[in-house]
């Protein structure tokens, strides 16, 4: 499989930092955690365990994306919920455009790149 | 039909494999995958055709009390916003992909689960690991057990620890996306040239032929696995969380070589590489299972989740393990086990506090996985007049088993289909294709003539869980087909696969070939068979057709493989198993009470064989 000179750039990159990683003394690589000695995360209790009615995954909006937007402004991430707007009017607008996702992907990288 | 507890529909849709169960309490009444009815195999689609089947076993005049839906469709949403937002401005590539799923969630899913049940108070919502926990525990034999998911990626988690018990389940650990050991066993089953969510099996075969010799750079650059099985990825080499591929070219040049084309010849790279994943898995899975059940205090273990069906990985789990009573695995561990998961979990939620919970006496709850629709001798015979079959009718199931074992025992491939459909993966006995598993050339037979699929993937050998010890090492309880064992030394009767190798012998058919047994159609180069045990109570006419063959012959196993051809779904109906039977050069097809003989066949009929072209899995 060819690879593109942005690609190059990137393996040479990465391979670099790699050799640096490899030095004697230079410590884990970023990527890996010298602390803690697990990965493992506590459970969010509302992710894992919770089982909700329509009503409540609703939470009396109509649209599950204008739902995620209020959360994100809940959360002071007023980019994000941006974003998410985008996307929920996007999908109000254009539902017949979807089935053909190319063109709604040319669409929707314009429209919510710019926000994110 | 009296209704005694909920009675819950659950469903899985909208990424792949979806299914619908539908569940009384803890009874479970139906399950099927939707990929059974529309013939579109994976199929992602809402489950219209599964849930019409499971509704049509309601027939008491008793509705739903509930309907069950396997993931929290806001807290997905929430996590493909967030990957999008973290891999900004990269990750264009997905959103075909994500738009997809952003419409069906957004735009039909809650319309279609209304069109069910219009209360809203009565549509709910689990999470997906949740879902695959619930399948795994509340079925079991277990009133107590630590529970272990482990797949791709659901909402966040894409590994999970669960305490059940009695039927409640409590979280206690997870591993959250892009970290993920069933996306990085996926980026090797790409880069093997096999496709994602379908071709890990094949890589999963493919390792016995290799040498682990990756296996060390894999953890030391691909992913750091702690003493307690928890891990992480080294993003930088993976393309799942921005693109449309699982890998990128950094995979690639890791391992010095491009990825493997579908049609390009399988390599010793590619064994060695299979081999060295596999060594990752299989430690890493145990290191997780030793974890579970330290965490949750627990000697027995359940799992579910896709890295759940990699057989190989389980039966090294539990052969490594000290302190591990009893391993129980979900027959329908990938993503259509959702659907009962989350079914049984609501039903176990709606039920009286009080209700009395039936006593496990040591069997399960899955009635072998013999969940999905059946036929009558009606339909049966009515498929085979509108296909102008000639066919035998036996009232007697004793005689059409006789003649079954005498095609059998003379060479026959026999299409076998009985019962209900299996829910799952995988086909045990009641939609299988049947053969002799002795006979050395039977292995290519199979795969070439009848399955066409590559010729050096081994079957499964179906053996009466009676006589399973006079063959295989422990562990020999594997009524599901998801545990490894070894085929003792006296039966191994050829060279090893390093003396094969010795005599120049590299390509991989061949060298599957001339590692010999007794059994040679079944076991793999390593002398491991991926075991089905069956008894009297998990499927009572197979355990008599394999009486019958061990009376015959001596042998108490069949070669047991899906009825099916490559890329298509296990057949459902009678008019799908006639249709592989037509197209393939299957020799017989026993099918209820009825033996179709190809040989029986006029002319026109039997001509027919090999004009559908079928596509690659």
């Amino acid at each position: 499989m060819p690879i593109s000179s942005v690609e190059l750039m990137r393996l040479l990159k990465a391979t670099i930092g790699q050799a640096k990683a490899a030095e004697p003394g230079a410590g884990p690589p970023a990527w890996k955690a010298a602390e803690p000695e697990s990965y493992f995360e506590d459970v969010d209790g509302e992710r894992a365990g919770r089982i909700e009615t329509l009503e409540q995954i609703l939470a009396g909006q109509s649209s599950l994306l204008a739902a995620l937007a209020e959360s994100y402004d809940a959360r002071g991430a007023n980019a994000r919920s941006g974003a998410v707007r985008e996307i929920a009017r996007f999908l109000d607008e254009s539902a017949d455009e979807l089935e053909t996702p190319a063109a709604g992907v040319r669409r929707l990288t314009g429209l919510v790149y710019p926000v994110v | 039909m009296t209704k005694t507890a909920p009675r819950v529909l659950g469903i899985s849709a909208l990424f792949h494999d979806s299914a619908a169960a539908l569940v009384e309490g803890d009874h479970i009444i139906a399950a099927a995958q939707e990929e059974r009815f529309t013939r579109t195999k994976g199929d992602w689609r809402f489950p219209e055709r599964a849930i019409a089947y499971c509704r049509d076993m309601l027939t008491d005049g008793h509705g739903l009390d509930a309907v069950a839906f396997y993931e929290n469709p806001r807290l997905k949403l929430e996590r493909i916003v967030d990957n999008a937002a973290e891999n900004y401005p990269g990750g264009a590539p997905i959103w075909p992909r994500t738009l997809r799923t952003l419409h069906e969630i957004n735009t039909r899913l809650c319309a279609q689960l209304s069109a069910i049940e219009p209360d809203p108070a009565k549509l709910f919502f689990t999470t997906h690991h949740r879902a695959h926990a619930a399948s795994a525990f509340l079925p079991s034999p277990f009133d107590n057990a630590a529970v272990l998911v482990v797949d791709g990626v659901g909402e966040f988690a894409s590994t999970s620890v669960w305490s059940g018990t009695g039927r409640t389940l409590t979280p206690v650990a997870e591993i959250r996306f892009p970290h993920s050991l069933g996306l990085f066993y996926s980026a090797f089953t790409q880069y093997c040239g096999f496709r994602v969510n379908f071709g890990e099996y094949k890589l999963m075969g493919l390792a016995p032929f290799g040498e682990p010799v990756f296996a060390d750079r894999i953890r030391d650059e691909l992913i750091d696995v702690r003493t307690d099985g928890s891990f992480r990825l080294n993003l930088e080499y993976f393309g799942f969380h921005t693109s449309e591929s699982t890998i990128n070219p950094l995979f690639e040049l890791f391992f010095g070589q491009a990825r493997r084309k579908p049609d390009e010849p399988v390599t010793k790279h590619h064994m060695d590489i299979a081999r060295s994943v596999q060594t990752v898995i299989n430690d890493t899975m145990t290191r997780l299972g030793r974890t579970a059940l330290e965490r949750t205090g627990q000697r027995h273990l359940c799992l579910a989740g896709g890295v759940a069906l990699n057989c190989v990985a389980n039966g090294h789990l539990l052969r490594e393990i000290e302190g591990l009573e009893q391993l129980w695995i979900q027959p329908a561990s990938g993503d259509a086990g959702g659907a009962l998961g989350a079914a049984l979990d609501v039903a176990a939620e709606l039920a009286p506090r009080d209700a009395p919970r039936p006593a496990k006496t040591g069997g399960d709850a899955m009635q072998g996985a013999s969940l999905g629709p059946e036929f009558g001798r009606d339909a049966i015979e009515t498929a085979l007049k509108q296909n102008d079959l000639v066919y035998e009718t036996f009232g007697d199931e004793a005689a059409l088993i006789g003649e079954t074992v005498a095609m059998l025992a003379d060479g026959k491939v026999v299409g076998h289909f009985a019962g209900r459909m299996e829910y799952g993966p995988r086909a045990l006995g009641n939609r299988s294709i049947l053969a002799d598993p002795r006979p050395a050339e039977m292995l290519d037979r199979v795969n070439i003539k009848i399955k066409f699929r590559e010729g050096w993937r081994p079957f499964a050998p179906v053996v009466l869980r009676e006589a399973a010890t006079d063959y295989f090492d422990e562990p020999v309880e594997s009524p599901y087909m998801l545990l490894t064992s070894h085929i003792k030394t006296p039966f191994r009767t050829g060279d090893t696969l390093e003396q094969v190798r010795g005599r120049g012998v590299h390509e991989v058919a061949k060298l599957q070939r001339e590692v010999e047994t007794a059994i040679s159609a079944v076991t793999h180069v390593d002398y491991s068979s991926r075991l089905q045990t069956v008894t009297q109570d998990t499927n009572p006419r197979v355990h008599r057709l394999l009486q019958a063959f061990k009376a015959a012959t001596g042998c108490p196993m069949l070669l047991n493989t899906s009825f099916n051809v490559r890329g298509e779904p296990i057949v459902c109906t009678p008019e799908d198993a006639v249709r592989c039977f037509l197209n393939t050069h299957l020799d017989a097809l026993v099918i209820g009470d009825f033996i179709v003989r190809r040989s029986s066949q006029p002319e026109a009929i039997r001509m027919k064989v090999g004009k559908v072209k079928f596509d690659a899995d």
